[in-house]
């Protein structure tokens, strides 16, 4: 069989048993070897990927042409290691979080969490647009469940709009964008270089607004505000689904569906002005909006609108660096953000601050939670010598290659505002004033799974060049 | 083989006079689960042998065609005659103790001969290829319809079903008004010869008058808007077993007659494209699929906001059907079934928790999450499938009607479709979000009966399956579409 259909039928019967056997503890250790043997079949996956890559399955046909199928592609290959790693940490990090904040219903919780991660994991596989949406919304729909998971008026409230928005925009404007592109080509399927004709410009460009509003996951404004909302989930749900998996997937949908769909010959000479207008505009009203934050929760979230909108800026400039630089940047970001959510999180439960304000002097008493969050800050800010350094690099050196110098303002200006809003959250917690004595000591369960998310990225720096190097042969032929 | 229409419609016909002598409410209630089954069983075999084989053409009685009456079984009618059977199987199966605590004790066995003649009358107006037969026998199902709405025992019953009455009969008048006209200028009343000849008949105004007629009969009887104003309360102080039933038939009956005359017997003469009825209908729908819509986000009580939910979802079915392409009539006769399947399904759920309740508020749903975990996890996969999720039915029916109206002339009204199809979302999420996230100090509980939560789980099964496995719904629907279409059914 397959592996990639062996990993999703995996994951499938996954669920299935943590369904059937629903115990407390047994729950989150189950996930915990889930995740991990999830990681093991990527790594299946990447070891045979010469093997394996660009081969189409087809599982069944049910509307013309558009059938479920999945494939694997070098870009998908980045997204699948990236998220599954940090499934795992989150995953070690999951049980003692919840096991520390007294959360009831735990096995609802992991069943859920499981779902969001099979769907992700579709998404990734998926080739093409059907399959895409289908999974879209099935991860709509499992993380849902996870955002109102308190069950109290706050989360029910967050977890209506988190619908409205994600449901709606789907809806009104991919499913239709959808059917265009079945209309117009017969076809649905990821294929190099584009499926669109340069033939007929209005229905291309009608089509790439659909899509660019329809994925609502990329966090794009003007539909962005779901995104804040969902902040009212425990901190593993906002940390692996609301700063990598949901959020991610839909800038990956949408770096699939420029290259893939439109192919950059079309989308060159029409609309990828668009793109880049809508996504400079988020990136800088969203950092200028996350520097009024004070709950950190919030700040994050902004922050993680800002950086997606760079992702989707990267891609539309269209240069060969710069999609570099979006793939690059898909990856780095998530080890980054995580990192500043999970250590968050233990700031969170274990001196109880929640706001930035409050941050002085916790490093007292979590030092290496404070190290943390402060390597995470640095990785989002862009400096070196972090892998967050590399991305803006290559994104930079593609702007000058496409020729649209004015972005280089646009991405200078955002890097200041990044670090002015993540300095506090550096700064504070060593040289603040501590007036506020904290008796709690580091919660090594804890700490240890963000620890190596840290390490990891450390790594990564270093050995960068072997993975910029796969990429630019696997994707930019 | 032959002999399956007619017996279709005999079997159900023959055992409502035995039903009368019977006193236990227990056999009556197994026979016609029975003979219900058998039924479908039978359609079944029907629906095998007319689309591998050929179609059936019965003269009942052995009198030739444009003289004595003709029961033709197509596809497009045995398409149909599964919906209705099935459901109405479903429906007597689940609804054992429903029945028992609703229906009077001394009514109950006329309560079964009623139910037995209104799924005859339904499968006969499938099946006849008689004009004037088919005006029979939607008075048999319109008579015995009116009596099982009067059963309900609650306080709008009888009201309900005396409104039903008379809008039915003005529909009725019309009908036949309509028929007679037809009789008059073809000279015959079988419709394959209607079909031919209609197309040697002058083409005027008489002409024109009997299909308008016509239209608004079957208008009232598919509640088109605005001539829906029977269903609300018909829906809402029915028999909760008769709502159930009707939901996935009675109105369907109305979509098919619609296709059976206007796009078959009258191809020939393109009536719709004439003036301009197609267009009038298509802003109709619109139109009543916004109100209906906003009407049911506004409804507190629930088998009125089901039943504005329906006004709607036919609002799509006529909609898609008038946009006279082929991808049109596709996508309505799959949005038929999967209606059909998800709205019975819904009903059901709320019939079987709310055994004898009237006016079920959307308050009243406040924790039933927690008491009906079964019955309640099929009730929110079925809304779903409301909502157009996808691996449910009602992704394909959208997937269809989006296709439809972006491929026809009328292509900038997808918008409103799509953004009414998001508002379902906001009605449905009230409910949905009372079951799981409210409690409640009310701590009765109805005992649920094991085969009811088999009904149910068929009816989701079903939901799941047509969204995934669509040879059944969407192929079969494509073509019968095509068929109709170049008129070759």
């Amino acid at each position: 069989m397959n592996i990639i259909l062996s990993h999703l039928a995996f994951l499938f019967f996954s669920i299935l048993i943590l369904y059937l056997v629903r115990k407390e503890n047994f729950s989150g250790a189950a996930h915990g070897l889930i995740s991990f043997i999830s990681v093991i079949f990527v790594f299946f996956i990447t070891f045979s990927f010469h093997e394996v890559s660009n081969n189409k399955i087809v599982l069944f046909e049910f509307i013309e042409n558009a059938p479920i199928s999945f494939y694997i592609d070098s870009l998908g290959l980045v997204f699948l290691i990236i998220s599954n790693l940090l499934w795992f940490c989150v995953a070690i990090y999951a049980t003692r979080y919840l096991d520390i904040n007294k959360y009831d219903k735990k096995g609802d919780f992991y069943i859920f969490f499981l779902i969001s991660m099979f769907a992700t994991n579709a998404i990734v596989y998926s080739s093409n647009l059907i399959t895409t949406f289908i999974f879209y919304e099935l991860l709509t729909v499992a993380t849902y469940p996870l955002v109102t998971f308190k069950k109290d008026e706050e989360s029910v409230n967050s977890g209506k709009k988190y619908l409205y928005y994600l449901l709606g925009t789907s809806i009104v404007f991919l499913l239709p964008a959808i059917v265009i592109t079945y209309i117009q080509n017969g076809s649905v399927e990821y294929t190099q270089g584009g499926i669109f004709s340069s033939s007929n410009q209005i229905i291309t460009f009608i089509a790439l607004i659909l899509f660019t509003l329809g994925v609502a996951k990329s966090a794009l404004m003007p539909f962005h505000k779901w995104l804040p909302t969902a902040m009212v989930a425990p901190t593993p749900v906002s940390a692996l689904l609301h700063a990598v998996a949901v959020v991610k997937s839909g800038v990956y949908i949408i770096i699939k569906i420029i290259l893939f769909i439109f192919g950059i010959e079309v989308i060159k000479d029409n609309g990828a002005v668009f793109i880049i207008l809508l996504a400079s505009f988020t990136t800088i009203i969203a950092s200028i909006i996350a520097l009024k934050q004070d709950s950190i929760k919030l700040r994050l979230a902004y922050s993680t609108i800002g950086q997606l909108a760079y992702i989707v800026l990267a891609t539309a400039i269209l240069a060969p660096f710069s999609i570099l630089a979006a793939v690059l940047h898909l990856a780095f970001h998530a080890l980054g953000k995580i990192m500043l959510f999970l250590s968050a999180g233990i700031i969170a439960t274990r001196v109880n601050v929640k706001y930035v304000s409050e941050m002085n002097g916790i490093s007292t008493s979590l030092p290496y939670t404070s190290l943390l969050l402060s390597l995470g800050a640095i990785i989002m800010v862009g400096l070196p010598p972090t892998i967050g350094f590399i991305s803006k690099w290559f994104l930079i050196q593609g702007i000058i290659d496409a020729d649209m110098y004015i972005l280089v303002a646009v991405i200078v200006l955002s890097t200041i505002l990044n670090a002015a809003y993540y300095f506090p959250m550096i700064y504070k917690p060593f040289f603040g004033p501590s007036n506020n004595t904290f008796t709690y000591k580091e919660d090594m369960f804890l700490v240890l799974p963000v620890a190596l998310i840290g390490l990891i990225s450390v790594v990564l720096f270093f050995t960068a060049e072997t993975f910029i190097i796969f990429i630019e042969q696997q994707i930019l032929l | 083989m032959s002999q399956l229409p007619i017996l279709i419609l005999v079997l159900p016909m023959l055992l409502a006079p035995v039903l009368l002598i019977l006193r236990n409410v227990g056999i009556m209630h197994s026979l016609v689960t029975i003979v219900l089954f058998i039924n479908f069983f039978l359609t079944i075999i029907l629906f095998q042998h007319v689309s591998s084989v050929e179609n059936i053409l019965y003269e009942v009685g052995n009198w030739p065609a444009p003289f004595g009456i003709r029961l033709n079984a197509d596809i497009l009618s045995v398409f149909f005659l599964i919906i209705i059977n099935f459901m109405s199987l479903l429906c007597i199966a689940s609804g054992k103790n429903l029945i028992e605590e609703q229906v009077n004790k001394s009514t109950s066995n006329l309560f079964y001969v009623a139910w037995l003649l209104c799924t005859t009358g339904f499968s006969g107006i499938i099946l006849t290829d008689d004009i004037f037969n088919l005006f029979v026998f939607l008075e048999i199902s319109s008579l015995s319809s009116y009596f099982l709405v009067s059963q309900g025992n609650y306080k709008g019953s009888t009201v309900a079903a005396l409104q039903y009455l008379f809008i039915g009969s003005i529909a009725a008048v019309f009908i036949l008004l309509s028929i007679g006209i037809i009789y008059m200028q073809t000279g015959t009343l079988n419709m394959q010869d209607i079909s031919m000849k209609i197309s040697l008949v002058d083409y005027n105004n008489s002409v024109m008058l009997a299909l308008g007629l016509f239209l608004i009969g079957i208008g009232i009887k598919s509640a088109m808007f605005p001539l829906h104003g029977w269903i609300i309360k018909t829906y809402a102080y029915s028999p909760s077993v008769v709502t159930t039933f009707f939901s996935g038939t009675s109105t369907k009956i109305g979509i098919y007659i619609l296709i059976r005359i206007f796009f078959d017997v009258f191809n020939n003469i393109t009536p719709l494209q004439n003036y301009h009825l197609s267009e009038l209908i298509i802003y109709l729908s619109l139109f009543g699929i916004l109100v209906s819509t906003a009407y049911a986000i506004k409804q507190q009580e629930i088998k009125k906001m089901l039943a504005l939910s329906s006004i709607a979802q036919l609002g799509y079915i006529l909609l898609v059907a008038m946009l006279l392409i082929p991808e049109g009539i596709t996508a309505s006769l799959v949005h038929v079934i999967n209606h059909s399947v998800i709205k019975t399904g819904l009903f059901l759920a709320i019939a079987i928790i709310f055994l004898n309740n009237q006016n079920i508020k959307l308050d009243d749903l406040c924790g039933l999450g927690k008491k009906y975990p079964l019955v309640m996890g099929n009730f929110i996969i079925l809304s779903l499938g409301l909502i157009g999720i996808p691996l449910t039915a009602g992704f394909i029916s959208k997937w269809y009607i989006v296709l439809a109206m972006l491929k026809s002339e009328y292509w900038y009204f997808t918008i409103v479709v799509l953004i009414t199809s998001f508002m379902t979302f906001f009605y449905i999420w009230k409910m949905i979000e009372n079951i799981y996230f409210k409690s409640t100090d009310n701590n009765e509980s109805v005992a649920i009966k094991n085969y009811q939560i088999a009904c149910i789980t068929i009816l989701t099964t079903l939901t799941i399956y047509f969204g995934i496995d669509t040879s059944l719904t969407a192929d079969v629907a494509e073509s019968i579409a095509y068929d109709v279409y170049y008129g070759a059914l």
